[in-house]
């Protein structure tokens, strides 16, 4: 039995891939809900504000609230990155150990 | 130099078969359970200061809702060292530190001026739900093994 490279090679990126895109409807929904939840808050902080029921400062304020809520999506976004990240690898990885280990005499 | 493949084949095997790559701190069930009943505490705490106060200056006293911001501080601070202590969990402990400082900031401002407007209690609830259910999205996206 011969260790094919490029067989290998080929069966580690499928593994990669088939493990990116189950993950993938998840990180969508996950977009999406950012989305939905934002357009949520600021339509009713515009609407607070235009009429009047909160302050200029309060509304610059909540401006400020906005950007830490952006950067709190950020640090999802880079969980769901690693977490995927580290599914491909290790499901390449297993690839490559499965077709090694089959051409080890037990 | 067949015996040289073989023994190589082997060396690789073992490496392979110790080698997995770690990336983030696997989910933590106790965790996600903490932000949900934080969350749960949040939103109570909001909404009975908007339903069960009249929308003026003595009835909104911080003085009337202090024992429940010392709850909810106390377990978004629990919540911060929890996922401060975890190996590789950088990102849930920023979301975890930007929840504690908004909620911190909203204490500060009802202390300072003694009142929170109607308006100004759904727009509180809406920000620290949104951030809880950030911290709890980041928590159910990490591996499970």
């Amino acid at each position: 039995m011969n260790f094919n490279i490029n067989e290998v090679l080929a069966q580690m990126t499928a593994a990669v891939k088939k493990t990116l895109s189950d993950d993938w409807p998840e990180v969508k929904s996950a977009l999406n809900l950012f989305l939905q939840n934002r357009k949520a808050r600021l339509e009713l902080l515009a609407e607070f504000r235009i009429k009047n029921t909160i302050s200029a400062d309060e509304f610059k304020s909540r401006l400020e609230d906005e950007k830490i809520m952006l950067e709190s999506e950020m640090h999802v976004v880079a969980i769901i990155s690693k977490s995927m990240a580290q599914k491909a690898a290790n499901a390449a990885i297993q690839v490559l150990d499965k077709a090694v280990k089959a051409l080890i005499p037990l | 130099m067949k015996s040289r493949i073989l023994l190589l084949s082997c060396i690789l095997a073992i490496a392979l078969g110790s080698c997995t790559v770690k990336l983030i701190a696997n989910y933590d069930n106790n965790i996600a359970s903490q932000v949900e009943s934080a969350l749960k505490m949040v939103d109570k705490f909001y909404l009975t200061m908007l339903e069960t106060s009249k929308n003026e200056e003595k009835a909104r006293a911080y003085t009337i809702f202090v024992q429940d911001y010392i709850g909810i501080e106390i377990e978004l601070q629990s919540l911060l060292d929890k996922n401060r202590v975890r190996p590789l969990n950088k990102n849930s402990t920023a979301i975890a530190e930007n929840t504690l400082k908004q909620f911190q900031k909203y204490k500060e401002q009802h202390k300072a001026d003694n009142y929170v407007s109607d308006a100004n209690i759904i727009l509180n609830r809406m920000y620290m739900h949104d951030q809880l259910v950030l911290l709890q999205m980041g928590e159910s996206f990490k591996p499970r093994e």
